[in-house]
């Protein structure tokens, strides 16, 4: 983090959308101090609790900040790592009560005990080696703490709070969003866990999710003085008018849009991030947790300004479904576009913004294939 | 025309909500831009000092600069009522040098290509002034005809002595064409640098990012406390925190700055720098180039955006290399007229040339479809985990699919009753297999033994987790 790369990477548009990019945190916090009205400009789009916390941050933390980042990583790899244990000894129990179901062809398909250890260490292995949440620590985006949250809401789920979990999923969604679709999973298990109470389940998460946004948002208001902020946040990420490239769908598809589909397509878009919150979340009621990490790999991949520390933190939960790994198809394939499309996409992004020597066309075409990829996998 | 005009300016200075700025960066150098700006005057080009402007020697000069002022003022000395005064100029630098192989003779027919044969009589009063302070005692060139007066005004710095001629007396039913004669061939000396000059360009490479840098240089004896005003563009967002640190700030205050908004307003900066005595002072804003829509860009996308001057106003205090300092003035005689002193200077710098990055034109269409396709990609899969369900069957059977099953069923329907029922049975037999009676799935013992060695696992493991807690 302190070595001349980490400036570098700071300013790659895979890693810092206008969303999440710390730069553009410090130019908040600097027109902040300046008594400028930062959510009335086109600079700063980040939450007024994140405008807060960042000019804390700078003010009083400005020199240990990158082991601020690189500590809310491995935070975040050690409730992932919890939440992977109690997921999984959850699992072998269901397994167990179910065993004599399966068919004995199947047992290689069956969670062992032993994998109850392996599976842990996978997942903290996957979150902290994952190419995409190094980089995006030591480019120190906002998603390192909205992955620490997600992360929080996780364990909190899996380890029963349901008051905890609405907390935190309105914060998270207070910060990017899209997570808000995590709360149909909490509520799905919480009532699971807690069949013989079963309004009790579905209210102390939504309750606790709805006051707790409800004082977010009064307090962001007290604090950006106006609701302006809303526009600027919200509005910013529904109507996706910055339209920099990042490694999402949005931005080329919207530069090439005609003027009067605009609207119609960004609905569509911005529908087609929550459309499968239904679907799935009937199919794979069973499992909340997978459909949890389902759901969140496809706003991943269906937000407006998508970064790879987003991409970073689903992969890294997938571990938690080893002994599954066999009924995966086109692993290999995948695996390769992965590979290939993190190291052409900063290639055809230099050819085509430093060397002038290709367009855009060929950056667009790596990130439909990343996207392709991780649809596929998904 | 009266010249002894009152400003009427107060009311407009006062209420700043008046104030309107804008910015055209750039205009092609055309003849059409000339017509309309003549159209203006009294008598068109028929007649008077117009009929000078021809468009070939104008736009094959050095610099031009075409100009209208408008302002209002009051009508008498009560200043009961306004009214708008109207401002033309036309400023022209030319190079007589070069073609006169060293001399500096210049004469209205060579600069103008035709010499001055009328005046408009609409006019009130219609003068030519050339300035000869420089030729003291008529020692580097000789004017013809001889000028009608010399006007002396100012002294110092503010000495100037004016030529004046009256263009209709020397007219007279002739032609009139003024030529000055030099004595020796022009040597190039030095010439006294500006009191304060600017220059801004771009840096930094590739269409990402870049930073407008500005160098303002005193070269005077005097601090100057300068006001820089940018009006930027919003395709260019500024990140002005990394060159407005506390150090930076110390010599420089950002007194007004209006963030811009995508697509609905640009940036408004502007910043008061103290710069000592013949030194230096470097400003810079850093910005990032948004990529635009594609039916944003200009026809030419690739050529670049052109970013206005910025605005440099600084108060001199000498009046040295000031052409006119007299702001209140209506005439040109009351303006070519130095005043002691402090002297407001406008200056504009350079405008800039950026590029930003851009789409390929030609291909929405394929853009669009590809985007789409993945988007079908995922919702392909999806709809069919979530509609389709997963159903074992009997793997032993190999019993015709259901569609055959169907056409069975209809056959059999055209039966008789008995044989309906015999059909309901065979029905039922074919209904898919739960795991549990699938005769296939009978080695039960093998995955006991499985459960039994998990069992005993998580004993162990639990037994082993109260021993460790027990210590």
């Amino acid at each position: 983090m302190n070595t001349p790369w980490a400036e570098c990477i700071a300013k790659r548009v895979e890693l810092s959308t206008p969303l999440n990019s710390w730069k553009r945190v410090e130019e908040g916090v600097f027109l902040h101090s300046q008594g400028i009205a930062v959510y009335s400009g086109g600079v700063f789009h980040e939450t007024p609790f994140c405008l807060l916390f960042g000019g804390f941050l700078i003010r009083s933390w400005q020199s240990y900040l990158h082991l601020i980042f690189v500590g809310c990583d491995l935070l975040t790899a050690a409730l992932l790592a919890s939440v992977a244990s109690s997921y999984s000894r959850q699992l072998l129990e269901q397994q167990k009560n179910a065993v004599s179901q399966f068919a004995s062809d199947a047992s290689h398909l069956l969670l062992t005990s032993s994998a109850l250890g392996t599976g842990v260490v996978y997942v903290a292995a996957a979150y902290l080696f994952c190419p995409y949440t190094i980089a995006s620590c030591v480019a120190q985006t906002t998603s390192v703490f909205a992955n620490l949250i997600i992360a929080a809401a996780f364990a909190s789920m899996v380890k029963g709070y349901p008051v905890i979990f609405g907390t935190l999923v309105a914060l998270v969604a207070y910060q990017s969003f899209y997570p808000v679709c995590l709360m149909v999973p909490g509520i799905l298990f919480f009532m699971q866990n807690d069949s013989h109470n079963l309004k009790a389940a579905l209210l102390k998460p939504l309750l606790s999710f709805l006051v707790s946004l409800g004082l977010l948002m009064v307090i962001s208001a007290e604090v950006a003085g106006g609701w302006e902020f809303l526009e600027a946040t919200y509005g910013f990420i529904l109507a996706a008018p910055d339209l920099t490239p990042n490694i999402g769908l949005f931005w080329y598809f919207f530069t090439e849009m005609f003027e009067h589909f605009r609207l119609f397509f960004l609905a569509t878009f911005q529908i087609n991030a929550f459309v499968y919150v239904l679907p799935l979340a009937i199919r794979l009621r069973k499992d909340p947790v997978l459909l949890a990490t389902a759901l969140l790999a496809f706003t991943a991949v269906f937000r407006s300004y998508p970064a790879l520390g987003d991409v970073g933190i689903y992969l890294s939960l997938l571990p938690m479904w080893k002994h599954l790994y066999p009924f995966m198809r086109q692993t290999f394939i995948v695996g390769c576009m992965f590979v290939a499309t993190s190291v052409l996409g900063p290639i055809m992004y230099n050819l085509w913004i430093f060397s002038g020597s290709a367009n855009a066309n060929f950056y667009f075409a790596v990130t439909l294939a990343f996207n392709t990829a991780q649809v596929m996998q998904g | 025309m009266k010249c002894d005009i009152k400003i009427y300016t107060l009311w407009y200075a006062e209420n700043s909500s008046f104030l309107r700025y804008a910015a055209l960066p750039r205009e092609n150098v055309c003849t059409e831009n000339l017509t309309p700006w003549k159209k203006l005057l009294p008598c068109d080009t028929r007649r008077g000092l117009a009929m000078l402007l021809h468009p070939a020697p104008l736009y094959t000069a050095h610099y031009h600069a075409l100009s209208i002022h408008l302002r209002p003022t009051c009508q008498d000395e009560s200043c009961t009522s306004s009214h708008l005064e109207l401002v033309q100029a036309l400023s022209l630098v030319q190079n007589p040098t070069v073609s006169m192989e060293g001399h500096q003779d210049w004469s209205l027919r060579q600069l103008f290509s035709a010499p001055l044969i009328s005046t408009c009589p609409l006019a009130s009063m219609s003068k030519v002034y050339v300035d000869v302070t420089t030729n003291k005692d008529r020692q580097s060139f000789i004017l013809y005809p001889e000028p009608d007066s010399i006007d002396v005004s100012g002294s110092g710095d503010s000495l100037r002595h004016l030529a004046v001629y009256d263009a209709r007396q020397a007219l007279n039913n002739d032609i009139f064409d003024l030529e000055a004669h030099y004595q020796s061939r022009h040597v190039y000396g030095l010439i006294p640098p500006p009191h304060l000059h600017v220059s801004r360009f771009v840096t930094g490479y590739g269409q990402e990012g870049g930073s407008i840098t500005v160098k303002l240089t005193n070269t005077g004896g005097q601090p100057l406390s300068v006001v820089y005003l940018e009006v930027l563009p919003w395709y260019l967002r500024l990140f002005l925190h990394t060159s407005h640190t506390h150090q930076q700030m110390q010599s420089a205050y950002m007194s007004k700055l209006v963030t811009a908004r995508d697509r609905e307003r640009g940036w408004l900066y502007e910043a008061v720098v103290e710069i000592p005595a013949g030194a230096t002072k470097e400003l810079s804003l850093e910005f990032t180039r948004a990529l635009l829509k594609w039916l944003e860009y200009p026809p030419d996308a690739n050529h670049g955006f052109y970013i206005p001057a910025a605005t440099v106003s600084v108060v001199l205090p000498t009046p040295r290399n000031v052409s006119v300092n007299s702001l209140d003035g209506t005439c040109l005689k009351d303006k070519l007229i130095l005043n002691e002193g402090a002297s407001f200077v406008r200056i504009h710098t350079e405008t800039l040339l950026v590029s930003l990055p851009t789409p390929d034109f030609s291909m929405p269409y394929n853009v669009i479809c590809l985007a789409c396709t993945v988007v079908a990609l995922a919702f392909g899969p999806i709809h069919n985990i979530t509609t389709k369900k997963l159903v074992l069957k009997k793997i032993e059977d190999k019993a015709s699919p259901l569609s055959k099953l169907l056409t069975k069923l209809k056959s059999l329907l055209k039966r008789s009753k008995m044989e309906e029922k015999e059909t309901k049975g065979t029905d039922n037999k074919q209904e898919p297999v739960i795991v549990e009676e699938n005769p296939l799935y009978d080695d039960r013992e093998e995955l006991e033994d499985i459960k039994e060695e998990e069992e005993s696992e998580e004993d162990k493991t639990a037994s082993e987790d109260e021993n460790k807690k027990d210590r």
